[in-house]
């Protein structure tokens, strides 16, 4: 068995354990894959295209709220796909605009719209026929947890595999092309701006539909969606990064670990994420040796 | 076949190209001159990694001025980086499958198989590019180039940084890409070196033209 067919096996074990599991476990495996997806997402900008983003809470958060302001004046759930592709499209273009910045000023800039969606989101109160969000956010009817996790596990699935796919495919090798050398990489026929577009249209779409799965699982939303925490989580989950399944596993054991150490303080998980990002230097350095 | 008309190049206002014309007329064309005389400047230019201030780059009598420097690889110009400059954290065939993928076919791993082994580095097909000598990674830089299936190559200083063993191995494969029929431009500091590969010359110093010697 190839690697590849191993990895994909692997990834139906985990995503089928919580059907064997009680209530709270499933709801615990349906976020983790949730953020597992988020991650992904994250990564296939990352390790394609070298592009680190502290923003991708802009088509995560920002799918989950639109879509949420939509359930709750009772559109129809169909229609939370199309605002998922929609809040991608603008995502992509706003990463892509980035883009032209340095490395190191892309990630202070991607960080910013975190931030400043984070300041913002506060401020989502509409009066006419209510809703009022502001700091606490608000709810939205529920969906059984078990349908909402055959939807994020499918999403998972398919992110997975086609991370996988896109890796050994000719567009994967340019990505990484120009995720090595953009002016080598156009010295040698590939057309740069339109692989940085594939690849931030790609990573935005996994990131919005993560974003809408969040609202679902949780039918509620509030501007800590938004938060630096959630901002860096790709970071941290995929920071023992060496194939597509070690940041899927990250992810698993980061929500985790939240949950657990949540219970013991409030907010304690915070201290977990701090040390990570403090040795996460020599993390990166260790795994991209081995890789 | 490709025509550099009257091309100036001001940084600032450091003017690094005065007014450069020349012609490939011939196959291969020696541009020789000393440090900071603008050489690589002037194949960036043509490559189109560079834009110029003023000027005109033709190729078969079309002006491909304005033209990204990805087309001009597709209309078969491709330019070899003085430094190497390779995908660091790719393997050395991924490397050159890279430079196959513009042409679109199949079996594009058989032919960077096949294009590794003519340029000898077939040994190292597996081995990321971050591990290279400077040697190899010359010799993985000219792979790459005649990858794209050019029809004229853009050389800056293939012989720079190398030892005398390793610049007759660069000297080797030159003569074979001659000999297999490639146009080429290359740059050097000195006309030594490139006397047995180039069938003319020009001089450059201080961003002029300073003499033609054979027309290339
Ligand atoms: N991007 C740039 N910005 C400002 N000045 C530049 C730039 N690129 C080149 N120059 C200047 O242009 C001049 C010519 O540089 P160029 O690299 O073309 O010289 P060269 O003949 O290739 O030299 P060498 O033999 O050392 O490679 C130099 O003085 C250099 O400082
Ligand atoms: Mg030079």
């Amino acid at each position: 068995m190839s690697k590849k067919t191993l990895e994909i096996a692997a990834l139906i074990v985990i995503l089928v354990i919580p059907m064997f599991l009680n209530f709270y476990y499933l709801w615990l495996f349906c976020l983790a894959s949730i953020f597992a997806t988020y991650t992904l997402s994250w990564f296939l900008m990352e390790k394609l295209c070298g592009r680190t983003s502290f923003g991708h809470t802009l088509p995560f958060g920002l799918t989950a709220y639109i879509a949420a302001i939509a359930i709750f004046f009772k559109y129809p759930l169909y229609l939370m796909p199309l605002i998922a592709l929609l809040v991608a499209m603008v995502s992509a273009t706003i990463f892509y605009a980035t883009s032209f910045l340095d490395r190191v000023k892309f990630v202070f800039a991607t960080f910013l719209y975190s931030i400043v969606l984070w300041e913002f989101a506060p401020f989502v109160v509409i009066k006419g026929d209510m809703l009022y969000g502001g700091e606490e956010g608000f709810s939205i009817p529920m969906l059984p947890t078990k349908a909402v996790y055959l939807f994020s596990s499918c999403l998972l699935f398919v992110t997975f595999v086609f991370l996988i796919v896109l890796h050994n495919s000719k567009l994967g090798l340019k990505m990484m092309a120009v995720r090595d050398d953009e002016e080598a990489a156009l010295a040698i026929g590939i057309n740069v701006k339109q692989i940085k577009v594939l690849n931030c249209v790609f990573s935005s779409l996994f990131a919005s539909f993560a974003g809408l799965m969040y609202t679902l699982h949780f039918s509620h939303v509030d501007p800590d969606i938004f938060s630096v925490e959630n901002a860096v989580f790709p970071f941290i989950a995929s920071v023992f990064a060496g194939g597509y399944l070690v940041p899927v596993i990250g992810s698993y054991i980061l929500i985790f670990a939240s949950k657990y150490l949540n219970s013991i303080l409030p907010q304690f998980h915070l201290f977990l994420y701090a040390i990570i990002l403090i040795i996460s230097p020599k993390l990166r350095r260790f795994s991209n040796a081995r890789g | 076949m490709l025509v550099v008309k009257n091309v100036s190049k001001t940084y600032n206002s450091n003017v690094v190209l005065k007014d450069v014309s020349l012609e490939l007329k011939k196959r291969i064309l020696g541009i020789v001159g000393p440090n900071s005389s603008g050489k690589s400047t002037l194949l960036r230019i043509i490559a189109g990694l560079e834009k110029p201030s003023c000027g005109k780059i033709l190729f078969r009598d079309k002006d491909i001025t304005r033209l990204n420097a990805n087309k001009r690889v597709e209309l078969g110009i491709v330019y070899a980086f003085q430094i190497p400059r390779p995908f660091y954290r790719l393997t050395v065939l991924e490397n050159v499958m890279i430079g196959c993928l513009i042409r679109n076919g199949e079996n594009i791993r058989e032919r960077a198989i096949k294009i590794c082994k003519m340029m000898g580095i077939d040994h190292l097909i597996n081995a990321k590019a971050k591990v290279l000598s400077q040697g190899e990674l010359k010799l993985l830089e000219l792979a790459r180039v005649i990858a794209t299936e050019p029809e004229i190559i853009l050389l800056d200083e293939p012989f720079a940084a190398l030892d005398k063993k390793n610049a007759k191995v660069v000297k080797e494969k030159l003569l074979e890409f001659k000999r297999m029929n490639y146009r080429m431009l290359i740059t050097a500091h000195r006309f030594k070196i490139l006397r047995d590969i180039a069938d003319g010359f020009v001089e450059i110093k201080e961003g002029k033209i300073r003499r033609y010697h054979v027309e290339g």
